[in-house]
């Protein structure tokens, strides 16, 4: 819709008095705010090696894989999350549980599990994706490495990221940390 | 003027080129941090104590980046360009009193029939004026002030060489915003201070100190002339390119000004030269207006004349760090003037005033009028300006084009100005 005259709201610049054109009153005032400001520091800055930022519990850092109640990694390689994933950065080889987690009604186990944190846009598709919350981005932020080939994470690795979060009481918001997630039960008869 | 001892001068040389060098690299330092608290910021704080070393490696940076020169430059000029901003601003210090200063005799009359008695007072006034201990590389020099102007607008040449030969058109609009800005703001730079000297008598810093210090009546030129200084200080502010006057630099507009195409030391040289601008500048005005080395009789507290000196060195270079620092707060205070409100300022406002001033002292110095009078017409012309600006309604300094607004059928948004 184009502007028309009504829309055009003329303002007229407010008319300066003696004071204002003096100049000087008006720079002795601006001089008070800005020397109060030195003698009245609101200093926000964080000094920030030495004073990490708390960072809100959904944000999404590096990805870590949970574990369940026996320790064992959480992930049933249902491929979800990698069928999610709009960068293509998860890369899973499934196998068949052990005997043992078989009888808890375990079918699949992921072999590996790979993310590679340098593709991954952190867009967090994946945990909404997994239907056991197996995966989630916590709040890790300084996500560093001297090669490509190291911010290529593997299985053992995101597990260490859940044991570091979990010992660090950092979990993200979503998580029931060794319980699963509503979308696990079986659904209402 | 009086003979020079050679020794003295050079240490004298290397102490003031060294102090001042010395304390622009910290001015920066100050500058960076008065502007961070301003803004609730912490500023520098990582090199040394609370960011004390800052300077330091502002300095090594400088001397460790690559120097480059474009290819399309004017080379002698590019190269001149910065030598030439340092040079005559260090130059400028010269004839700038910053420490104790005794004045130079006057000249003797010589009577016919006793030509040998003034010969011998002269030389005897020589060797006692010789004997003191002055704080300025070129003690007595009568046309003091004189020299100072003609360098500073011997500087604007380090400014206009930088941005013609850079070959590059912010560079070259930066250059000649700050060749108007400099040449309008000379003028009443200097005729401000010319009512200092109908007062004094003088163009010698040392004898305007003096007659602050010493003659009947007298205290600082500040009480006598304040809009002077006033309109010292603010062409002051303008001749060295400091905020609210810094358009041939302003990096919204302009990327870095007349020295965009410069890097590494060459830079730090143009950086440091409008430092150096406003030491001198500064050490200037207290100078001037505000009684030198005086300050209420504390300069004679001691009897011990190194205690004394040094007393006075303390007190002059403190009047000039205030001074300075109050430059820093205002930067970070007001905000720039656009060009034509700048160029209104200084031909339609300061200078008709300054001109007007110095009409009144010369009709206070000519009727005889004692000094304080000449405080009231100050006065009066400050807020007579202010009435005349009212009358006005803002046209004097700030001319408005009318805008008209549009006949029915034309597009909105499109304003016409008559």
């Amino acid at each position: 819709m184009p502007i028309t005259e009504s829309d055009v709201k003329w303002v007229d610049e407010p008319r300066l008095g003696f004071w204002e054109q003096l100049y000087i009153p008006s720079v002795l005032d601006g001089l008070k705010t800005t020397i109060g400001h030195i003698f009245r520091p609101d200093v926000k800055t964080e000094q920030y090696p030495e004073q990490e930022p708390k960072l809100p519990g959904n944000y999404r850092g590096v990805h870590r894989l949970n574990r369940d109640e026996a320790g064992r990694v959480k992930c049933v390689a249902c491929y979800m999350c990698a069928t999610a994933c709009p960068a293509h950065c998860i890369d899973i080889v499934a196998a068949p549980a052990p005997e043992q987690w078989q009888r808890d009604g375990r079918e699949k186990y992921p072999e590996t599990f790979v993310i590679d944190e340098l593709r991954c846009i952190y867009c967090g598709m994946c945990e909404e994706a997994c239907p056991v919350d197996a995966i989630e981005l916590t709040t890790l932020y300084d996500l560093t490495g001297l090669s490509r080939e190291q911010m290529v994470f593997d299985k053992e690795k995101l597990l260490s990221v859940f044991d570091l979060t979990t010992k660090a009481g950092t979990d993200p918001v979503r998580t029931q940390s060794g319980r699963l997630g509503p979308a696990s039960e079986a659904p209402p008869q | 003027m009086p003979a020079f001892d050679l020794t003295t001068t050079a240490i004298l040389i290397v102490c003031l080129i060294g102090g001042v060098l010395g304390l622009c690299a910290f001015l920066t330092l100050s500058e960076r941090k008065l502007s961070a608290w301003m803004q609730d910021r912490v500023g520098p704080n990582r090199v040394g104590p609370g960011g004390l070393l800052q300077p330091l490696a502002d300095g090594g940076k400088f001397f460790l980046k690559e120097e480059v020169i474009p290819s399309h430059v004017d080379k002698i000029f590019y190269i001149m360009a910065p030598a030439v901003a340092v040079g005559t601003a260090l130059l400028a210090l010269a004839v700038v009193p910053f420490g104790q200063t005794f004045p130079a005799p006057d000249p003797v009359p010589v009577v016919a029939g006793a030509e040998t008695s003034a010969v011998a007072t002269f030389e005897q006034q020589q060797t006692e004026y010789r004997s003191n201990l002055n704080f300025v590389i070129a003690p007595g020099l009568d046309i003091g002030i004189l020299y100072l102007f003609a360098l500073g607008s011997l500087a604007v040449y380090g400014v206009i060489l930088a941005g013609w030969s850079a070959n590059n058109k912010y560079a070259l609009i930066g250059s000649l915003r700050a060749r108007a800005q400099i040449i309008s703001y000379e003028i009443p730079l200097g005729l401000s201070v010319l009512g200092v000297f109908l007062i004094v008598g003088s163009l010698n810093p040392e004898k305007i100190i003096h007659w602050q210090t010493t003659a009947p009546g007298a205290f600082w030129l500040l009480v006598f002339q304040p809009l002077a200084l006033l309109l010292f200080l603010v062409s002051q502010y303008a001749e060295c390119n400091r905020l609210p006057f810094d358009l041939p630099e302003a990096e919204q507009e302009l990327v870095g000004g007349y020295h965009t195409e410069y890097s590494a030391l060459k830079l730090g040289l143009m950086l440091l030269s409008e430092y150096v601008h406003l030491v001198g500048g500064s050490l200037m005005l207290a100078v001037l207006f505000l009684g030198g080395w005086h300050l209420f009789g504390l300069e004679n507290a001691f009897a011990n004349p190194i205690a004394s000196a040094a007393v006075k060195l303390l007190i002059i270079c403190g009047k000039m760090f205030a001074l300075v620092i109050f430059a820093q707060l205002v930067r970070w205070t007001i905000p720039r003037f656009r060009f034509d409100q700048l160029m209104n300022i200084a031909w339609k406002v300061m200078i008709p005033l300054a001109l007007l001033n110095l009409l009144c002292v010369m009709f206070v110095l000519q009727l005889g009028l004692p000094l304080w009078t000449l405080t009231i017409t100050s006065i009066v012309l400050f807020f007579g300006a202010g009435v005349v600006s009212v009358l006005s309604s803002g046209t004097v300094t700030n001319p408005k084009r009318k805008v008209v607004k549009l006949p029915p059928g034309i597009p909105a948004g499109v304003t016409y100005a008559s």
